[in-house]
């Protein structure tokens, strides 16, 4: 028993000089420490405005996306499901924002995103079902390679669209994202793979950053707390979908401050 | 309240680009005529902070009409407004104020805030403050 | 190793290494307590029904101020005659805290490191709480959400919460309150294994004197938070937040 007990004592040494290692405190489960490259735990910001520039549409993509362009150029102003308050996960891949906090236990890494509001939950070394309920923000699975997080996505819905032009997504939009930290620890590079065959000709990538944020807090998004009037005259809406649901309806004569939604414009 | 550790200075040139995509162009070109600027005076009636973008409703006496004329002026977003220098109560009801807008393409008294001017000379800039120039097609109401 | 002697043999285990670990100072016998509450407060968490008018924990109605009680009993009576248009979430807004915990929605307790997250089953509404910053957070603007930060007492996790605007409203029926509201909470874990909040709302512009509130959470197998889309909801003729059954 003697031995067993010197053993468990250099185990416990060994314990404590990892965690003295750690700048953090005991985490909740076995968390790797700050100074673990596959920790991405903290407050993210984009570092820079990234814009999509290229995708390959094929042609029922481009058509779509002309389409848009036509109602754009006459003068109406395009609903999106973003615009609709209710953006798809590919937005938080293609169009970053603000601040995002990563959450990571043994099980998971949570993401949780300011703008737009979004919580994806990516668990690790998980499995997809084989019974997806198609969602905005789909199932993601990820697993480390090396210090670089591998989450693949599948079970999309169709409603979210990559950019201000509606590029398109379907049921059959699949997306890799590949996130590596970098050494120094401050950024995050992060390389999206795009593939989606109803509207695309190939899987396509690109590439986005995040450095780490100094900011202990969030603020929020509330997309849906003022829906003018303005907002919705003259619109086109990519999907039929998107359309408001008149829940805030003024009666005549109503001052245009509190005016939200008329009738018949339904 | 000032943040201690905002960095997100780079962020501001790039949002207020005319165009850069989302970079809340907001109700964009469709809506609003950017070669003009029209200046506009008034009593705030009421200031809404809020998303997916921000307005002050104006009234705005005109000498030909008793009853002053109720003008929405969007001024940006909480998001975008803060980074601005503005802050929930930058602007209060009953301020009086003085604002170069551009006016909306349809007539109605309604437009995009460049610059507002308070009574004490202190100035705000609104999303449209660098917008400037010939309408580029229409956009998405972000 | 298994040995006759196996229970002994972990318990020697066990004593050996917390006692190096509690000599080695590293960590307080208080972290690991902590840590514990914290391991068993996790997961998934059902709100118990609680009154459109949120009551005291003395079962009395909050002291308002007559401005206050004013407003309340207004939108008290709009809401009889079936007008909901002071209540934001009834177009999908946020509902921001208190009240999005007295809505019969799941959420889940996440912690990671320095953060606490609430991630609510109500149109993709979260909060984190912040173990480890400044007591007196930075913020912009007030948001619906606030901005909160937490420490332990003993066994209890206190939240205290700033900055929350005043758009919302403290329950169903419409209670009000202003941008400089300090929301605390207390969360316990509870013998039977529900989870208890108790909340003291401080807000001198509708409030005569600080008051607490109390509403407990359940485990329910069957619950799930999901990424509510709200809109969706509403497009459909559901209503933006069900009522209590």
């Amino acid at each position: 028993m003697s031995a067993y007990v010197t053993k468990v004592a250099l185990a416990a040494a060994a314990l404590a000089l990892m965690h003295a290692a750690s700048a953090q405190p005991p985490a909740s489960g076995d968390a790797p420490s700050a100074s673990s490259s596959r920790d991405l735990h903290g407050m993210w910001e984009p570092t820079r405005f990234h814009v999509l520039t290229d995708a390959p549409l094929n042609a029922a993509g481009e058509a779509l996306v002309q389409r848009n362009r036509a109602a754009m150029d006459s003068g109406r102003i395009m609903h999106t499901a973003w615009t609709s308050c209710r953006p798809g996960a590919i937005s938080s891949m293609t169009m970053p924002r603000e601040l995002i906090m990563i959450m990571q236990t043994p099980r998971e890494v949570v993401i949780l995103y300011e703008m737009p509001r979004m919580i994806r939950r990516i668990e690790l070394d998980g499995t997809h079902p084989n019974d997806i309920e198609p969602s905005y923000v789909g199932h993601s699975v990820g697993r480390w390679e090396g210090d670089t997080l591998v989450v693949e996505s599948i079970g999309f819905n169709g409603y979210g669209e990559l950019d201000a032009h509606g590029k398109p997504t379907s049921t059959r939009l699949r997306t890799v994202e590949r996130f590596t930290k970098s050494a120094d620890g401050e950024r995050l590079d992060i390389e999206i793979t795009i593939d989606d065959p109803e509207y695309y000709t190939e899987p396509f990538t690109i590439h986005r950053s995040w450095r780490r944020a100094e900011a202990r807090h969030q603020h929020e998004y509330d997309c849906m707390e003022n829906p003018r009037q303005e907002d919705f005259a003259n619109a086109y809406y990519v999907h039929d979908r998107y359309r408001p649901t008149c829940m805030r309806v003024q009666g005549e004569g109503m001052e245009p401050s509190r005016m939200v939604c008329r009738r018949e414009e339904q | 309240m000032q943040p201690s550790t905002y960095k997100r200075g780079a962020l501001i040139a790039a949002l207020l680009l005319p165009m850069a995509w989302g970079a809340n162009a907001h109700h964009s070109t469709a809506e609003f005529d950017y070669t003009k600027t029209l200046t506009i005076e008034g009593v705030v009636k009421e200031v809404q902070w809020t998303n997916p973008h921000s307005y002050l409703q104006v009234l705005v006496s005109t000498d030909d009409s008793a009853e002053p004329e109720q003008w929405s002026i969007e001024i940006g977003s909480p998001a975008i407004n803060s980074r601005m220098g503005w802050r929930k109560d930058s602007v209060k009801v009953g301020d009086k104020v003085s604002m170069e807008i551009a006016p909306a393409r349809n007539g109605t008294p309604y437009g995009t805030l460049r610059i507002l001017t308070k009574e004490d000379g202190s100035q705000l800039h609104g999303v449209a403050s660098n917008v400037r120039g010939e309408r580029f097609g229409g956009g998405q109401a972000e | 190793m298994r040995s006759r002697s196996g229970n002994r043999l972990t318990a020697c285990t066990t004593a050996a290494l917390s006692a190096f670990l509690l000599a080695s100072g590293l960590y307080s016998q208080q972290t690991l307590a902590n840590e514990s509450v914290l391991a068993r407060m996790q997961g998934v968490w059902m709100p118990e029904p609680t009154p459109d008018e949120l009551r005291t924990v003395d079962g009395k109605r909050p002291p308002l101020t007559d401005e206050a009680a004013a407003i309340y009993e207004e939108r008290i009576a709009l809401r009889k005659a079936g007008d909901t248009s002071f209540d934001r979430t009834t177009w999908c807004a946020g509902p921001g805290m208190p009240r999005i915990l007295l809505m019969p929605y799941p959420f889940e307790i996440i912690s990671s490191q320095d953060r606490v997250a609430f991630i609510h089953g109500w149109y993709r509404w979260f909060r984190v709480v912040d173990m480890a910053g400044d007591a007196e957070p930075d913020f912009f603007y007030p948001t619906t959400m606030g901005f909160s930060v937490g420490r332990w007492e003993g066994d209890t996790l206190v939240i205290r919460t700033v900055g929350l605007s005043d758009v919302t409203t403290l329950d169903a029926a419409g209670l009000p309150h202003s941008d400089e509201m300090v929301l605390t909470e207390r969360l316990r874990l509870l013998p039977d294994g529900r989870l208890e909040n108790r909340l003291t709302i401080e807000d001198p512009q509708f409030y005569t004197s600080a008051w607490e509130a109390r509403v407990t959470f359940r485990r329910d197998p069957n619950a799930r938070v999901g990424d509510d889309v709200c809109p969706d909801r509403i497009a459909m003729g559901e209503p933006a937040v069900e009522e209590w059954r």
